[in-house]
C-alpha cells in the first residue's frame, strides 16, 4: 500500500541547476497558465466524497487500533515466505537423503 | 520552517493519530488543486470526480502509516496521477470507456454559452492543453498551473529532474504551437463567416 503510493522517482540525487529553467522563465505564456482559473468540484460531488473520505479514514484507524487485527496482520504477511522457506528446505533435505541413498559409499 | 511547512507537519501529525479535524482540514485545503490536476489530466468532469473520490479514499487508509516527513499536496498529486494511469489503461480494455473517454475530452475548455464570460484566450489556453500528450500536460500541470516544485513535481511523475526539465521545455513548445493554431483557426471561422454574410 505505502509502496503504491508513496512518490518515486529515478534519480534523486542528481539536482543538476546549471541548465536554465524552462518553468522559471517568466514569460507570457507561463503567467497566463499560471493565471488559468482553480477548478472545483460540484459541491455535492465534494459533500460525497468528503463523507467518503471520513469514514474511510474512521475505519483505518479502528484497524490499525486493534492489537488482534494488527498481529492477523502481521502474520498473514509472515505466512507466504515462511511456507516456502518450509517446503524449500523439505525438497532439499530429502534431495541430499535419496542421492545419498542411491549414490552413497 | 515556514509556515505552511509547519501547518502541513501538523496536518500529517493529524492524519497519523486518526484526527478528523486535520482530515477535514487537509480535504478543504487541498480538494480544489486535486481536482483540478485530475479535471485536466482527464479533460471530464465525471471521471475526475471518480478520480477524486478514489484518491482521497487511499489517503484515509493509508493515514495510519503516513511517515512524518510525508509533504501531503506531492502525496496526494502521486496518488491521483496513479489513480488516472489506472483508469487509462482499464479504459483501454473496456471499449465503451475508450470510446467515451476519446470523443468528449473537453469538459475543462468553457461550454460555448460560458465562452463569452471567460475570456477567449483562457479558452484556447484550455483547448491547447488538453491537446498536449498526456506526458506533456501533466508535467505543465503540475509546475506552471498547480506550481509544485521542481523537485516534487519530478518525483510526482517519477522522473529524474533533469528529464522533468526536458518535458516541460517540450510541452511549453507544444503548448505554443497548438495556440497559434487554435487561434488562427478561430480567426479564419470569423472571416469566412464575414464573406459568407456579404455574398
Amino acid at each position: 500500500m505505502k509502496r503504491d503510493i508513496e512518490p518515486k522517482s529515478r534519480d534523486h540525487a542528481r539536482t543538476p541547476r546549471e541548465t536554465p529553467d524552462p518553468a522559471a522563465a517568466d514569460d507570457a505564456l507561463l503567467r497566463e497558465l499560471r493565471a488559468l482559473p482553480a477548478r472545483d468540484a460540484d459541491a455535492d460531488v465534494a459533500e460525497r466524497v468528503r463523507r467518503g473520505t471520513a469514514d474511510a479514514f474512521d475505519a483505518a484507524h479502528d484497524a490499525s487500533g486493534s492489537a488482534w487485527r494488527r498481529m492477523l496482520g502481521l502474520t498473514a504477511r509472515a505466512l507466504p515466505p515462511l511456507v516456502v522457506v518450509g517446503t524449500v528446505s523439505i525438497y532439499l533435505a530429502w534431495a541430499v537423503s535419496t542421492a545419498n541413498a542411491l549414490f552413497g559409499q | 520552517m515556514t509556515r505552511a511547512d509547519a501547518d502541513d507537519h501538523g496536518l500529517v501529525q493529524g492524519l497519523r493519530r486518526g484526527d478528523s479535524v486535520a482530515l477535514e482540514r487537509a480535504y478543504a485545503k487541498y480538494r480544489p488543486r486535486v481536482y483540478g490536476f485530475l479535471l485536466r489530466l482527464s479533460g471530464r468532469r465525471d471521471v475526475a470526480d471518480d478520480l477524486l473520490q478514489e484518491t482521497w479514499l487511499k489517503l484515509a487508509r493509508a493515514a495510519p502509516d503516513l511517515r512524518e516527513d510525508t509533504t501531503l499536496l506531492p502525496l496526494l498529486f502521486t496518488i491521483a496521477r496513479n489513480q488516472f494511469i489506472s483508469f487509462r489503461r482499464w479504459s483501454v480494455l473496456d471499449v465503451t470507456r475508450l470510446l467515451s473517454f476519446g470523443a468528449e475530452n473537453d469538459d475543462v475548455a468553457p461550454s460555448p454559452e460560458r465562452e463569452s464570460e471567460a475570456s477567449a484566450r483562457v479558452a484556447v489556453l484550455e483547448r491547447a492543453l488538453q491537446q498536449l500528450s498526456a506526458d506533456a500536460r501533466e508535467a505543465l500541470v503540475l509546475v506552471a498551473i498547480e506550481g509544485l516544485e521542481q523537485e516534487d513535481a519530478a518525483k510526482v511523475l517519477g522522473i529524474g529532474y533533469a528529464a522533468l526539465r526536458q518535458r516541460l521545455s517540450r510541452a511549453r513548445a507544444e503548448l505554443e504551437e497548438r495556440m497559434t493554431k487554435l487561434e488562427a483557426r478561430g480567426r479564419r471561422v470569423p472571416a469566412a463567416a464575414a464573406r459568407g454574410g456579404t455574398t
